[in-house]
C-alpha cells in the first residue's frame, strides 16, 4: 500500500467519523424541527441541546479535516470537485455557519419569538446542509464531475437522480443516527417517555433508511452503472455487512439494547460508505485514478507524519471529551450550580 | 499573525473593561478584567514589532514587489530611503517624508544595500501602491501607539503599582481594542493586496485562479447577506447579554452543560410554565 492509498484511507476514515458524529449532530437539529410546539417540544429540545451542546463544534472539525486532506493530498481532484460543485458546497457552508450561530444564539435568548426564530434557523440548516453535502457525493459517484476545472454542469452535476438519492439518504442517515444516539441519552438522563419517543423514531427512520437504500439501487443501476457494477462486485461483502448491521440494529432497538445499537447502527452506516469507496476504487473522477491525482510523494509523506503526530494528541482528547459528557453525572455539574 | 491575534484579543477584552471603568466601575472585578488581558497584549506588542521586522526581511528576499509597494519605491535604489505618508501618483510617491537610507538599513541591515523597486516588474504586474502603502503606515502607526500605551502602564506600575490616574489612559485603552482590529485588518490588506495581481507569487495570477463557472457573483452576494444578518444578530445578542449583568445560567457558552443538574433543570422548566 503506497502513501496515496494510506492517505485515502485516512481521508475516508475522516469522512466516516464526520458522518457518524457530524451526521448525528445534524439529525439532532432535524428532530428539534419536528419536536412540535414550543411547550410540547420543550423536553425534547432540551435533551437534544444537552446532548449535542458539548460536542457540536468538535463534530464539525471532521469536515475541516476531510476538506483539508482532500486538497492537500489530491489537489487536481479537489480543484475539479470544488469548481464544478461550488453551488451545493457554498450552500452547505452557509448552512453550517447559520446552524452554529443560530444554535449559540438560541441558547442565550429568553424571549419566545427569538428562540423560535433562531431555533427555526438551526433546524432548517440542519436539514438542508446534509442534503447538499450528500448531493456532492452523488455527483462524484455518478461520474458527473469531469477532471478539467469547472468542466461539469453547475446545476445538473448535483441535481440528478443519483445526487438527489444520495442527498435524501444523507438526511435520512442523520435522522436515524441521532434518534439511535438520543434513545440512550434519554435513558441516561432518566426520562423514559423521551427514550421511548426516540426509540420509535429510530425504528421508523431505520426502516425508512432501509427502504430508501433498496429504492436507490435501481436508480443507481440506470443513472450510475459503474457504481452499481462496483457495489454488486468487489464491494458486495461490505454491502451485505451493512444490511446485516442494519437489520441487527432494528432487532436491538426492539429489545431495547440502546448502547450496543449505537455501535451496530454506526457500523451499518459506515460499511455502506466504505462500500461506495471500494466500488469506485481506484477511480476518483472519470479518467483520474487515486495514484495520478495524488500530490508528490514528498508532500504525501510529510502529511502522513503530521497526521500521525496530530492523532497522538487529538484521539485521546476526543475520547476524553466524549466520555466526560456521557457520564451519569458530568463533573462540571457544579458549574451550573453557581448560576443564580 | 498568531501574535497579532493574541494582541487583538487582549486589547479587545481590555477595552470593554476600560470603557466600564471610564463610567466609574472601578471595583476589583473591572480592574482585573482590564489588567490581565491588557498586560498580555501589551507584553506582546514589542514582540510583534520584532516579528514584523523579520517579515520585512523575508519580503525583501522573497516578495520584493510587495516591499516596493509598501514603501512606494518606484526605482531599484541603492541606499533606499524610508517613506512616511505621501501619495503615489503617475508612478512616483509624492509629498512623502523621507528618512535617508533607512529602508536599506531595515531590510538588509546595510544603509547602502540595494532595494528592488516596482520597476522590476512590467506595469500590469505591479500591485496598487496607495492601498498597500497606506495600509502599512496605518498598521505600523497603530502598532507603535500600542507599544507606547503598554509602556505607559508599565511605567506607572513600576513607580506606584497602579493604573495611570488620568482618564486619558483609560480612553486610549478603550480605543486600543478597535484600533488593534484595524491594525490587523490593515496588515491583511498589505499581505493580500501587496501580492496582487498574483494569488501565488510568480506562479498563478488571481484572475486565472478564479472559478470559471457562472454565477459566482450571486454566491458572493449571498455570503455577504448571510454574514450581514449574522453580524446584526451577534451584536444584538451580545448587547442583550451585557445588559443582563453578570453570568446568568443561560449565558454559559453553548459547549458548557447548563442543564447538567436535573434539579436545576426542573426549576427552570417549572419557572417557564405559568
Amino acid at each position: 500500500m503506497n502513501s496515496a492509498v494510506v492517505l485515502l484511507v485516512v481521508l475516508w476514515t475522516g469522512l466516516t467519523l464526520y458522518t457518524l458524529f457530524g451526521g448525528a449532530d445534524f439529525g439532532g437539529g432535524l428532530w428539534d424541527l419536528l419536536a412540535g410546539g414550543a411547550e410540547r417540544g420543550k423536553p425534547q429540545r432540551e435533551l437534544i441541546e444537552h446532548s449535542i451542546g458539548p460536542v457540536w463544534e468538535a463534530n464539525h472539525v471532521w469536515l475541516i479535516f476531510v476538506i483539508t486532506l482532500f486538497w492537500t493530498g489530491f489537489p487536481t481532484a479537489f480543484a475539479a470537485f470544488a469548481a464544478t460543485l461550488y453551488i451545493p458546497l457554498t450552500l452547505a457552508a452557509l448552512g453550517i455557519i447559520a446552524r452554529g450561530a443560530a444554535f449559540a444564539f438560541r441558547k442565550v435568548s429568553d424571549e419566545l419569538w427569538q428562540r423560535r426564530l433562531f431555533g427555526a434557523a438551526f433546524a432548517f440548516s440542519s436539514l438542508v446542509t446534509p442534503f447538499f453535502l450528500g448531493t456532492t457525493l452523488g455527483a462524484v459517484a455518478s461520474r458527473r464531475v469531469p477532471t478539467d476545472i469547472a468542466a461539469g454542469d453547475p446545476l445538473t452535476s448535483w441535481l440528478n437522480p443519483t445526487s438527489i438519492t444520495t442527498g435524501v439518504l444523507a438526511v435520512a442517515t442523520t435522522a436515524y443516527l441521532a434518534a439511535v444516539y438520543l434513545t440512550a441519552d434519554a435513558r441516561r438522563t432518566a426520562t423514559p417517555e423521551l427514550s421511548d419517543a426516540f426509540r420509535r423514531r429510530a425504528l421508523l427512520t431505520g426502516a425508512g433508511l432501509g427502504v430508501l437504500t433498496l429504492a436507490a439501487l435501481p436508480i443507481v443501476r440506470v443513472d450510475a452503472p459503474h457504481l452499481f457494477t462496483g457495489l454488486t462486485g468487489p464491494a458486495l461483502p461490505l454491502v451485505a455487512g451493512g444490511v446485516v448491521a442494519g437489520v441487527l440494529s432494528m432487532a436491538l432497538l426492539l429489545t431495547r439494547r440502546y448502547l450496543i445499537v449505537r455501535i451496530t447502527a454506526a457500523l451499518a452506516v459506515a460499511t455502506i460508505l466504505w462500500a461506495w469507496a471500494v466500488a469506485q476504487y481506484p477511480v476518483m473522477l472519470p479518467g483520474l485514478t487515486v495514484h495520478v491525482a495524488a500530490t508528490s510523494p514528498a508532500v504525501l509523506d510529510a502529511v502522513l507524519w503530521v497526521l500521525a503526530v496530530g492523532a497522538a494528541v487529538l484521539i485521546p482528547s476526543l475520547i476524553y471529551l466524549y466520555t466526560v459528557f456521557q457520564r451519569e453525572h458530568p463533573p462540571h455539574a457544579t458549574h451550573a450550580d453557581i448560576a443564580p | 499573525m498568531i501574535v497579532a491575534a493574541f494582541m487583538v484579543t487582549g486589547f479587545g477584552v481590555a477595552a470593554v473593561y476600560a470603557a466600564a471603568m471610564l463610567r466609574g466601575k472601578r471595583d476589583r472585578y473591572h480592574r482585573l478584567g482590564f489588567l490581565v488581558p491588557f498586560t498580555v497584549a501589551a507584553a506582546l506588542a514589542p514582540v510583534q514589532v520584532v516579528v514584523g521586522d523579520w517579515a520585512a526581511h523575508f519580503l525583501a528576499d522573497y516578495q520584493p514587489l510587495k516591499l516596493a509597494a509598501i514603501e512606494g519605491l518606484t526605482h531599484t535604489t541603492q541606499g533606499a530611503p524610508l517613506s512616511l505618508g505621501g501619495v503615489y501618483v503617475d508612478g512616483e510617491l509624492r509629498y512623502a517624508l523621507e528618512i535617508p537610507n533607512a529602508l536599506s538599513l531595515l531590510a538588509h541591515w546595510d544603509p547602502d544595500a540595494l532595494v528592488l523597486g516596482l520597476d522590476q516588474a512590467p506595469a500590469d504586474l505591479r500591485p496598487p501602491v496607495n492601498v498597500v502603502h497606506w495600509s502599512f503606515q496605518i498598521m505600523v502607526a497603530i502598532g507603535f501607539a500600542l507599544v507606547a500605551l503598554g509602556g505607559w502602564l508599565a511605567w506607572t506600575w513600576w513607580r506606584r503599582r497602579a493604573i495611570p490616574r488620568t482618564r486619558w489612559f483609560l480612553a486610549a485603552a478603550a480605543l486600543a481594542g478597535p484600533a488593534a482590529v484595524l491594525a490587523l485588518e490593515a496588515g491583511w490588506v498589505v499581505t493580500e493586496v501587496g501580492r496582487q495581481p498574483w494569488v501565488v507569487y510568480n506562479v498563478l495570477l488571481t484572475r486565472d485562479a478564479v472559478n470559471p463557472q457562472p454565477g459566482l457573483t450571486t454566491g458572493l452576494l449571498l455570503v455577504l447577506a448571510v454574514y450581514a444578518a449574522l453580524t446584526v444578530a451577534t451584536v444584538y445578542v451580545l448587547r442583550k447579554l451585557a445588559r443582563r449583568g453578570p453570568v446568568p445560567a443561560r449565558a454559559l457558552a453553548p459547549q458548557e452543560p447548563s442543564t447538567a443538574s436535573p434539579d436545576e433543570d426542573q426549576t427552570e422548566r417549572d419557572g417557564g410554565t405559568p
